[in-house]
């Protein structure tokens, strides 16, 4: 009984102790992380602008396939929109693919970047390249399928890649059908 | 273990897990996520840094503790010091290198589960003075890293057409007919099982 009483005590104190450990760190580094991370959107919403310049800009809340996703809007010094930037995701190989879509005032894409994902190191992780993502600019929901899954599709998915270039290709065409409705309203 | 036990030293404790003991070609321990990670080696490297880390700090801990703990619940407090440092290292990487976590943060929590980090701590640390086991965490991570980078270079060369892609020193070797099975999780295997028979066949002289 003073055996099971002794382990149990030793295992509580390590516990404890690595429990204080982390809560040191935590709180050490929460500043730090968060900062990182509102500066990580910040610049992600500029590469998704594409470099487009806006003067003001407001945040709203919508609801997408069930979640709720802020969609971040662009006006001019007129107070007219320029562009809407939304994050979306789409259901990858490994989990959620999360990403950032930038659109203009006319509903074509500025730009798309992932901000989140658990796809496969050197096979799904290639649908967060340039040279995929690039093929996104321009087009509007419609088109934003894959070209060998659907005639209006203009998206050549990556060999060996298909699940993520498909759950990259769905999940913009969701987040722009969703915008292209409100407009539309 | 033999007469030999009376020559060890610290550099040999070190260079025992470079070749003689390595992880990978010997122990046979860490091989899932060696092969879940090398599709690069830039992936190879960060993996092997952060897992050797980890490792330090465990074996450290663990050798310096083993007086005191418990044998019937050594194991639960060897897992307790490894997942409180590699959650440490996480939010450590995450707060001061955000690329560097950006790069690695999948395989980061897999620390925990990676076996070299516990059996170096039940076969080693356990057993052995502070000085030898860090000794022997920087052997055991070194020569796991010279693996996870060796098999990464030869899978995305082969599967990626490519050297050192994502770094400033990016080479390009070719661009059409990759072998995309490298890159797959069957290529690792596959290169593991020949890298293995060739270490046993004319790197060690007892296999």
């Amino acid at each position: 009984m003073t055996e099971i009483l002794k382990m149990s005590a030793f295992l509580l104190v390590v516990c404890a102790v690595t429990a204080g450990a982390l809560a040191v760190t935590e709180k050490a580094t929460k500043g730090r992380i968060e900062e990182n991370l509102r500066l990580e959107e910040e610049e992600a919403r500029k590469e998704v602008l594409g470099g487009l310049a806006f003067e003001k800009s407001s945040a709203r809340k919508a609801e997408l396939g069930g979640s709720e996703i802020e969609i971040f809007e662009c006006f001019d010094s007129a107070g007219r929109k320029v562009a809407t930037v939304a994050k979306g995701s789409g259901k990858g190989f490994g989990g959620r693919i999360a990403f950032m879509l930038g659109i203009d005032a006319e509903g074509r894409v500025l730009g798309v970047k992932v901000v989140s994902h658990a796809e496969t190191p050197g096979l799904g992780t290639k649908v967060m390249d340039g040279s995929f993502l690039a093929q996104f600019k321009g087009l509007s929901g419609r088109e934003s399928a894959l070209r060998k899954e659907d005639p209006a599709g203009r998206i050549d998915a990556i060999t060996g890649v298909t699940v993520s270039s498909r759950a990259m290709t769905r999940g913009v065409r969701g987040l722009l059908d969703l915008l292209e409705n409100e407009r539309g309203k | 273990m033999n007469a030999a036990n009376d020559k060890r030293t610290i550099a040999g404790e070190f260079g025992k897990g470079i070749m003689k003991e390595n992880p990978i070609l010997v122990l046979m321990l860490g091989c899932c996520p060696t092969l879940a990670v090398t599709t690069s080696a830039i992936n190879g490297i960060g993996m092997g840094a952060a897992a050797t880390f980890v490792l330090l700090c465990s074996n450290v801990i663990v050798s310096t503790l083993k007086g005191v703990i418990p044998g019937k619940v050594r194991i639960p407090v060897f897992i307790v010091i490894a997942a409180g440092f590699t959650t440490i290292v996480e939010l450590v990487m995450h707060a001061f290198t955000p690329d560097l976590y950006e790069a690695l943060g999948i395989f980061i929590p897999l620390i925990v589960v990676n076996c070299i980090i516990l059996g170096r701590a039940e076969a080693f640390a356990s057993k052995n003075g502070v000085v030898a086991s860090a000794a022997d965490a920087l052997g055991m991570g070194a020569g796991w890293t010279m693996m996870l980078v060796m098999i990464g270079l030869v899978r995305e060369a082969m599967g990626n057409g490519t050297l050192f892609a994502g770094t400033p020193a990016e080479t390009v070797l070719f661009e059409d007919d990759r072998f995309l099975l490298m890159i797959l999780p069957p290529g690792g295997f596959i290169l593991m099982g020949f890298i293995m028979a060739f270490s046993n066949r004319y790197l060690r002289k007892s296999a």
